[in-house]
C-alpha cells in the first residue's frame, strides 16, 4: 500500500466515509498534488502573520425564511 | 404573438405594448419544453398550471394598470436546490429530506413572485451543486442545446440550457466554483455571479458557506440586470447578506465604456488544454471593448494557483461538514461524483482550512491594490468549449473542469464575476468572457456586459436544434 493510499484510507476511515477501495484509490491517485495545493497555501509568505477572512458573531440575529 | 421573444428586455417590452401576453408567452416556453426537455434533461419537475395562473395574474395586473418592473410577466425557472412552494426540492438526489423546504419560497424566489415573474419550474443541476451526472441514478441527464453530445456545464446545468433552448427567458442558478458562470459559457448565455451576500443564499441547500452565490442567468446582461434588481439586498434569514444599498442596475447600462479601465489577464488563462480558437476569440472581445472607449492594460491576478486550492479546499470542508451524516449512513445513494467530492473534505485538517482562508484575506488584500489601477478585469471564463460525456470519468473530468475554467479565484475573493458568450470554438461550441469588478461594483460589470453586447450579437444566437425543432413545430 502506497503512503497516499494509507494516508486516504485513515483519514476516510476516521471520518467514517465507507468509501470503496476503488474510490480510495481515486483519491490516492490525487493525494499528492492535492498535498502539494495545500503547502502552497503555507508557503505564502505575506499570509503569516495574516488573519483568516472568517467573522465569528457575538450576537447573531436569527430568522427565519419561508 | 408573431414571434418568441429572445431576451427578458425584449419579451418586457412586447408585454407592455400588447404585442403578447404573458400567457402567450409562457405557453411558447412550454411549447419549448415540450419539444425539447426529453433530449435535454433540462426540467426535474415543471409548473405548468401553476405557472399559467401566475402569466394569467401577470396580464391581469398590465391590465389593471400595475407594473412591478421588468419582470412582470417572465417565465424564470429555478435551479432545484432552492426551495419553491409548489413542490418538494430534491437537490437532485435521492438524500435530501423531502420535508426541507416544503411548502416554502426561498427568499429570492418570493422576490421574483412579489416582482410577478412566473416560476415555470424546477431545473437539473450536479446533486447538491456538486456532483457530476451520475447515469445509475433515476434523474436526468444534462445535455448541451448546442451539442447533445456535451454537458451544459455546472452546477447550474438545467438553467443554462432551458435558457438557451427557448424554455423559459431567465432562471436562478447559484456559484460556489463556477456553476452560473460554466453553464453560461458552455451553452452561450450570460450569467452573473454578484458579490458575496448581495444576494441572500437562504432557502438553498448550501456546499460552500463561504463561497456560495445566488445569482441569475439569462440570454443577456441587461437581463441579468433586471434580475439582480429583484434578488439583491439583504435578508434577515442571511446573515452574510448585505446591507449594502441595492442599485438601479439597468439605469446604470450606458453603453459605453468610456473612461473604464480594463486589466486583460492571458498569463494565467492560457494552459496548454485550451482551443485553438480562444486566443482570437479573446482578442476580438478585448478589441470590442476598446472599440466602447475603454481602455485595455495587461495584468496578472496575484495569488491565481493559491486562490484555486484554496476555493477547493474550502469547498470540499465546508461541503463534507454539511453532508457528513448522510454520508456515512447512505454512502451509496449519492451520486459517485458527490462521493468524491465530499470525501476530499475528511484530508483537510482543521489548520488546512484556517490557512486556506488566511491566503483568501491577502489576495483580497492584492487585488484591492490591483483595482487601484483597474476598474475591470476581464478573462475567458473557460478554456474549451463544453466538455463532452464520451470523454469524461467522474473525477477525471472534475480535475479537467477545474484545469480549464478559470471562475473559481472569484468565489475565493468574492468579487462580482459576469460572464457573456463571445464567439466560437472550431467545433461550434460556445466561448465566454469572464468580467470581473470590484465588491458591489455589479453596476459596472453588468454595463460592461451590455456595452459589449450592443455591439457583438453572440448572446442572440439560438442553437441549430432549437431552430429546427421550432420549424418542425410550425
Amino acid at each position: 500500500m502506497s503512503d497516499a493510499e494509507t494516508v486516504v484510507r485513515t483519514l476516510l476511515g476516521e471520518a467514517r466515509l465507507p468509501a470503496s477501495d476503488e474510490e480510495i484509490a481515486v483519491l490516492a491517485a490525487a493525494y499528492p498534488d492535492f498535498k502539494a495545493g495545500v503547502e502552497m497555501l503555507y508557503a505564502v509568505a505575506e499570509a503569516r502573520y495574516e488573519s483568516p477572512g472568517l467573522h465569528f458573531e457575538v450576537s447573531p440575529v436569527f430568522g427565519d425564511w419561508g | 404573438m408573431t414571434r418568441t421573444p429572445l431576451t427578458v428586455r425584449e419579451a418586457a417590452a412586447m408585454l407592455r405594448a400588447g404585442e403578447l401576453s404573458s400567457v402567450e408567452l409562457t405557453t411558447a416556453m412550454q411549447d419549448s419544453a415540450d419539444r425539447l426537455d426529453e433530449r435535454l434533461g433540462t426540467y426535474l419537475v415543471r409548473f405548468d398550471e401553476q405557472a399559467l395562473a401566475a402569466a394569467a395574474a401577470a396580464d391581469a395586473a398590465f391590465a389593471a394598470g400595475m407594473d412591478h418592473g421588468p419582470m412582470q410577466g417572465i417565465p424564470v425557472a429555478v435551479k432545484d436546490i432552492l426551495a419553491a412552494r409548489e413542490g418538494p426540492t430534491t437537490a437532485q438526489s435521492l438524500v435530501l429530506d423531502p420535508a426541507w423546504g416544503a411548502g416554502k419560497d426561498a427568499p429570492i424566489v418570493a422576490r421574483l413572485r412579489a416582482a410577478g415573474a412566473v416560476i415555470t419550474g424546477k431545473v437539473t443541476t450536479m446533486e447538491f451543486a456538486c456532483g457530476m451526472p451520475d447515469p445509475t441514478k433515476p434523474f436526468p441527464i444534462p445535455r448541451n442545446p448546442w451539442d447533445t453530445g456535451t454537458w451544459p456545464g455546472g452546477s447550474s446545468s438545467g438553467t443554462g440550457s432551458g435558457i438557451a433552448a427557448g424554455m423559459f427567458l431567465a432562471g436562478i442558478g447559484t456559484d460556489t466554483g463556477g456553476s452560473i458562470r460554466c453553464p453560461a459559457a458552455y451553452c452561450g448565455v450570460s450569467g452573473l455571479k454578484a458579490t458575496f451576500g448581495r444576494v441572500p443564499k437562504s432557502g438553498c441547500t448550501p456546499i460552500g458557506y463561504s463561497l456560495d452565490h445566488v445569482g441569475p442567468l439569462a440570454r443577456s446582461s441587461w437581463d441579468c440586470a433586471a434580475m439582480l434588481r429583484v434578488l439583491a439586498g439583504r435578508h434577515p434569514s442571511d446573515p452574510e447578506s448585505s446591507p449594502a444599498p441595492v442599485a438601479d442596475y439597468v439605469a446604470a447600462l450606458s453603453g459605453d465604456l468610456k473612461g473604464v479601465r480594463v486589466g486583460v489577464d492571458r498569463v494565467h488563462h492560457f494552459p496548454p488544454q485550451v482551443d485553438p480558437a480562444l486566443a482570437g476569440v479573446l482578442d476580438a472581445a478585448v478589441s470590442a471593448l476598446e472599440s466602447l472607449g475603454a481602455t485595455v492594460v495587461e495584468v496578472s491576478l496575484p495569488y491565481w494557483d493559491e486562490m484555486k486550492v484554496a476555493t477547493m479546499l474550502t469547498a470540499y470542508a465546508e461541503g463534507l461538514a454539511y453532508q457528513m451524516p448522510d454520508l456515512r449512513s447512505r454512502w451509496g445513494d449519492f451520486f459517485a461524483g458527490t462521493r468524491l467530492f465530499a470525501a476530499r473534505g475528511a484530508l483537510v485538517s482543521g489548520a488546512d482550512y484556517v490557512q486556506a482562508q488566511r491566503v483568501r484575506r491577502v489576495a483580497q488584500g492584492a487585488l484591492q491594490k490591483l483595482f487601484q489601477d483597474v476598474d475591470l478585469v476581464v478573462t475567458p471564463t473557460a478554456g474549451t468549449g463544453a466538455l463532452r460525456y464520451d470523454d469524461r470519468d467522474e473525477l477525471a473530468s472534475l480535475d479537467h473542469l477545474l484545469t480549464t475554467m478559470f471562475t473559481g479565484y472569484w468565489n475565493a475573493s468574492g468579487n462580482p464575476a459576469l460572464s457573456v458568450p463571445m464567439g466560437f470554438t472550431g467545433d461550434g461550441l460556445p466561448l465566454s468572457l469572464q468580467i470581473a469588478g470590484r465588491p458591489f461594483d455589479e453596476s459596472l460589470v453588468l454595463r460592461a456586459g451590455d456595452a459589449y453586447q450592443q455591439v457583438t450579437d453572440w448572446h442572440l444566437r439560438v442553437p441549430p436544434l432549437v431552430s429546427e425543432a421550432a420549424a418542425v413545430a410550425v
